[in-house]
């Protein structure tokens, strides 16, 4: 019932809304190309629970765009996914995405296969390594402030999705993750962590906050 | 008798001058007929080439003059304001008595005197001046004085005699004594002794930080009194500590304190006399001290997880000057809630911590698209207004679906505090791509005004709340192009308070951020900031010295120089009695001339709003604070110049040490040239008619 309210206030409050990419509300921005696998009925999904549980609001319809297209770089969060396409990045394409990271952007980039030796997962890792240095890509640690901006990752769960990331200005600011959008509707700890994902691009590090530092200390077993 | 052109060219010449002289002569006298008419004839010519040769080359005489001298005394009698304390109203009135008659004994000597005072530094004085000086306030700088003096003493004196209780203000070391080689003789005095209760010393910080506990120790000492007393501490004229206080041989007095307010601060520290103290000059202390602020103290509250508001926490984590509390709502109570506590990293909003117990520590809140109304009782509210409108924290509010009159902030404390009304409007909150525009206000004020050549080239915005109003009083800076405020300032009594009417800014930050252009959004957001916490480039009322001049600016609410602004201007004594008042209508910039304010003073400023307090820094003044000599300093002085030390009862002037100049002296000198002279011309002349006439008489041309 809440989520219709919620719906229902969106359609009227942002009915005449502009295009895309210019809201103060989360939107899922996918990076649409040739290897692209747009899951739209997933994302809705995710955005749904998304409503359900946190205080986010949200715009309703993902956006699938690319560097082209207007304003696609004034979202601050984008997904990239694949799986037997390689994909490539030319020279200003690159530009602009270092530009994009560094000003505060966040890219989550989630390989569809089971195979971890994918033309997608393997080209797309030699493409940011090119923009960030080689081994530039790192294990995000458990500890690390995605496990805990909104829902609580023990320590071991943590370890389980072998998240990887390039870390700019102390943030993870590239995220790499298997199968993490495929897997969220069927898989509890999957969606939380795409929950917490998104939360992470809105929040950044507030729950490392020193306020919020005894709480989570004794919740973390 | 003396030549006085010889030299050795003159000499040559003289010389083959000679030379051919007794040759021509020989040949023009062997014609003679006898031996010793050539021998007598050739004794006159060279008598007479040598009285030439004395008068070519000037032979003088010369006498001189000498007289036999002794030389001066310079004599120093410290008039420090110690010197005037104690039995018989101080050690000067013991040399005064006995000034006449050591003039009296070095003028038998055969000496002459010069009499000079010390006390911050050496002034030429007469034996009527010195006989007339009643009281004084001044320091002992002896080592300083006694330094200058002797760089630059014009006369060469046999010695000195300094006259001194040996207390002493200056941080000099005694090496310059060394070096002029003029025995200083020191005459001590002895120091102010008796009952007496002092404030010895105060610790406190010189820079305290504002709204940081800092604490005040004062020392007090006595000597002989005990009993009860009273202690006042003014800062900046208000009395901020009066107790009574038992006085024993030394106590501390510990004051806590916290200022909410950066500036400067004169600290004034009054003990009550006591009946039969030796003097009561010691118990007063005043000094100043400045309170800044460390970092901005900021409480970020948010009602939902925005771009909005994660680009306001970037830019305020990154600012360094600020010291950032995010709470953030990330479920609200409609929110699904059966998860356990342990499967999330959520905390109660700490409603009660924030508003009762910390609201006090903030400088700035920034209300984020928050709705207060499920969090807390509107008593929070009530304490918000409270800190806002005493001046200590300034308040920000953003936009958004739950801010103003839809985040149910009508009729509440947070409206009466707000530069704008919160109006129920079909159309709270609209979306839409809009360009914001400087209103005329927002073009001039300095908020804003950078904003100008900027303006055209940022990205619109997207969302904007309409239901506002701004107050009579407020200031719109910034409005979209159908005229809606989107950034309002205003005053609530001494607080300052800001609305942002969308939260849609990010996108300024975000987009010059990826262009690597100019940061609008932080130079805008800082300026906010500044306002809001009154950093002092905001202040209406400011103060600069520049040295003999004070300059007090006036400005108006819109920040422009005041014309015929009502300003009311006061001088307030260190215990807060206002010395003078006057009222004017200021014209921007108002002078005062330093040497026209009494020192030390508080310059109070006020205008229709705002209030300034502006110590005026005096000089500190250590004379009174110990009447401790330092140690063996007379001593040391006559030691290392190489004169005698000598306890005031001990002295006589016979018994000092002085140079011995007794020396002759060449006063002038006669010169008489001989050439010049009757005697030589009738000698000259004489010989050569006696020898013309001989040798004519002989037979010879």
């Amino acid at each position: 019932m809440k989520r219709l309210l919620k719906i229902v206030m969106m359609f009227f409050l942002f009915g005449n809304y502009n295009l895309f990419g210019i809201s103060p509300l989360f939107r899922w921005v996918q990076y649409k190309y040739e290897g692209d696998i747009p899951m739209e009925e997933v994302v809705k999904q995710v955005l749904w629970e998304l409503v359900r549980i946190t205080s986010v609001e949200i715009e309703e319809e993902p956006f699938y765009g690319n560097f082209d297209e207007e304003n696609f770089f004034m979202s601050p969060f984008i997904y990239l996914t694949g799986k037997n396409l390689s994909i490539n990045f030319g020279t200003e394409e690159k530009k602009k995405i270092l530009s994009h990271i560094t000003a505060g952007g966040l890219w989550l980039v989630d390989n569809a296969s089971e195979n971890e030796n994918s033309p997608f997962w393997t080209s797309v890792r030699k493409e940011f390594e090119s923009i960030f240095g080689h081994g530039s890509i790192k294990p995000i640690p458990e500890s690390d402030v995605i496990f805990r901006t909104f829902f609580l990752f023990q320590t071991d769960v943590a370890r389980r999705f072998e998240l990887e990331g390039i870390f700019v200005d102390g943030r993870a600011a590239v995220i790499f993750s298997k199968n993490l959008l495929q897997n969220a509707p069927k898989r509890k700890y999957y969606m939380r962590l795409l929950i917490n994902i998104i939360m992470f691009s809105l929040t950044t590090d507030y729950k490392l906050d020193q306020i919020h530092q005894p709480f989570i200390k004794k919740r973390l077993r | 008798m003396k030549f006085l052109e010889i030299t050795p060219l003159k000499i040559v010449f003289v010389l083959i001058l000679f030379i051919l002289f007794f040759f021509f002569s020989i040949r023009a006298l062997h014609k003679a007929e006898k031996r010793w008419h050539k021998v007598l004839l050739m004794g006159l010519r060279c008598a007479g080439f040598i009285l030439f040769s004395m008068a070519f080359l000037r032979l003088s005489s010369v006498k001189k003059t000498y007289s036999e001298t002794r030389g001066k005394v310079g004599i120093l009698i410290d008039t420090s304001g110690s010197m005037f304390i104690g039995e018989g109203g101080g050690a000067i009135n013991q040399i005064k008595g006995r000034l006449p008659e050591y003039l009296r004994n070095f003028s038998s000597q055969g000496r002459e005197v010069d009499l000079f005072t010390v006390d911050e530094k050496v002034s030429s004085s007469s034996l009527e001046n010195i006989l007339s000086i009643e009281n004084s306030e001044k320091e002992t700088k002896i080592l300083d004085s006694l330094d200058e003096f002797l760089r630059k003493m014009e006369i060469d004196y046999d010695g000195l005699i300094l006259f001194s209780d040996g207390i002493d203000n200056s941080e000099k070391s005694l090496d310059f004594l060394k070096e002029k080689g003029i025995p200083i003789n020191t005459v001590r005095m002895p120091p102010p002794s008796g009952k007496d209760v002092w404030i010895d010393k105060v610790e406190f910080p010189t820079v305290a930080f504002k709204k940081v506990p800092f604490s005040i120790r004062v020392i007090i000492k006595s000597n002989e009194i005990r009993g009860r007393g009273k202690l006042k501490m003014f800062l900046n004229g208000k009395l901020v500590f009066n107790d009574e206080i038992h006085i024993k041989k030394e106590i501390a007095v510990l004051k806590e304190m916290t200022i909410d307010e950066e500036g400067s601060y004169l600290l004034h520290i009054a003990l009550s006399p006591f009946p039969g103290e030796l003097t009561d000059k010691n118990n007063y202390f005043t000094d100043y001290f400045k309170v800044i602020r460390d970092k901005i103290r900021i409480l970020q509250v948010v009602g939902t997880p925005t771009w909005d508001v994660r680009f306001l926490r970037r830019f305020l984590k990154k600012n360094m000057s600020v010291e950032l509390i995010s709470f953030m709502i990330l479920r609200t109570p409609e929110d699904y809630l059966y998860f356990r506590n342990e499967e999330l990293s959520l905390i109660p909003f700490p409603t009660r911590e924030i508003f009762v117990e910390a609201i006090d520590t903030f400088d700035a809140v920034i209300f984020q698209n928050f709705n207060y109304a499920p969090y807390g009782p509107i008593d929070f509210l009530i304490n918000l207004k409270r800190v806002v409108q005493t001046g200590k924290t300034g308040f920000i509010m953003l936009g958004g679906d739950r801010a103003f009159y839809k985040g149910e902030y009508s009729n509440t404390p947070v409206e009466e505090i707000a530069p704008v009304r919160f109006l129920d409007v079909p159309e709270p909150y609209v979306h839409g791509e809009f360009k914001a525009k400087l209103t005329k206000i927002g073009e001039i004020h300095p908020i804003t005004s950078f904003l100008k050549e900027f303006i055209e080239k940022l990205p619109p915005l997207n969302t904007i709340n309409l239901d506002i109003q701004p107050k009579k009083d407020s200031l719109v800076l910034l409005s979209d192009i159908k005229g809606n405020p989107v950034i309002i300032l205003g005053e609530s009594e001494k607080g300052r308070c800001v609305v942002i009417a969308t939260n849609s800014l990010w996108k300024w930050y975000f987009n010059s951020l990826l262009k690597h252009g100019f940061e609008v959004y932080t130079k805008l957001m800082q300026n906010i900031l500044n306002w809001v916490t009154e950093d002092p480039y905001f202040k209406e009322i400011s103060i600069e010295e520049t040295g003999e001049k004070v300059i007090v600016t006036v400005r108006d609410k819109n920040f422009k120089e005041c014309k015929k602004c009502r300003t009311s201007l006061k001088f307030i004594s260190p215990d807060g009695r206002t010395i003078e008042e006057k009222n004017f209508e200021a014209e921007g910039n108002a002078l005062l001339r330093k040497d026209e304010i009494p020192s030390p003073s508080i310059i109070s400023i006020q205008t229709h709003q705002s209030q300034l307090y502006y110590p005026l820094k005096g000089k500190e003044n250590f004379e009174f604070k110990s009447f401790k000599e330092k140690e063996k300093l007379l001593e040391k002085i006559a030691g290392l110049s190489g004169g005698r030390y000598f306890e005031f009862e001990e002295f006589r002037p016979e018994k000092a040490r002085f140079l011995s100049k007794e020396k002759r002296i060449e006063n002038w000198k006669e010169i008489k040239e001989i050439w010049t002279s009757s005697l030589f011309i009738f000698l000259f002349f004489g010989v050569i008619i006696i020898e013309w006439t001989l040798r004519r008489k002989w037979g010879m041309k």
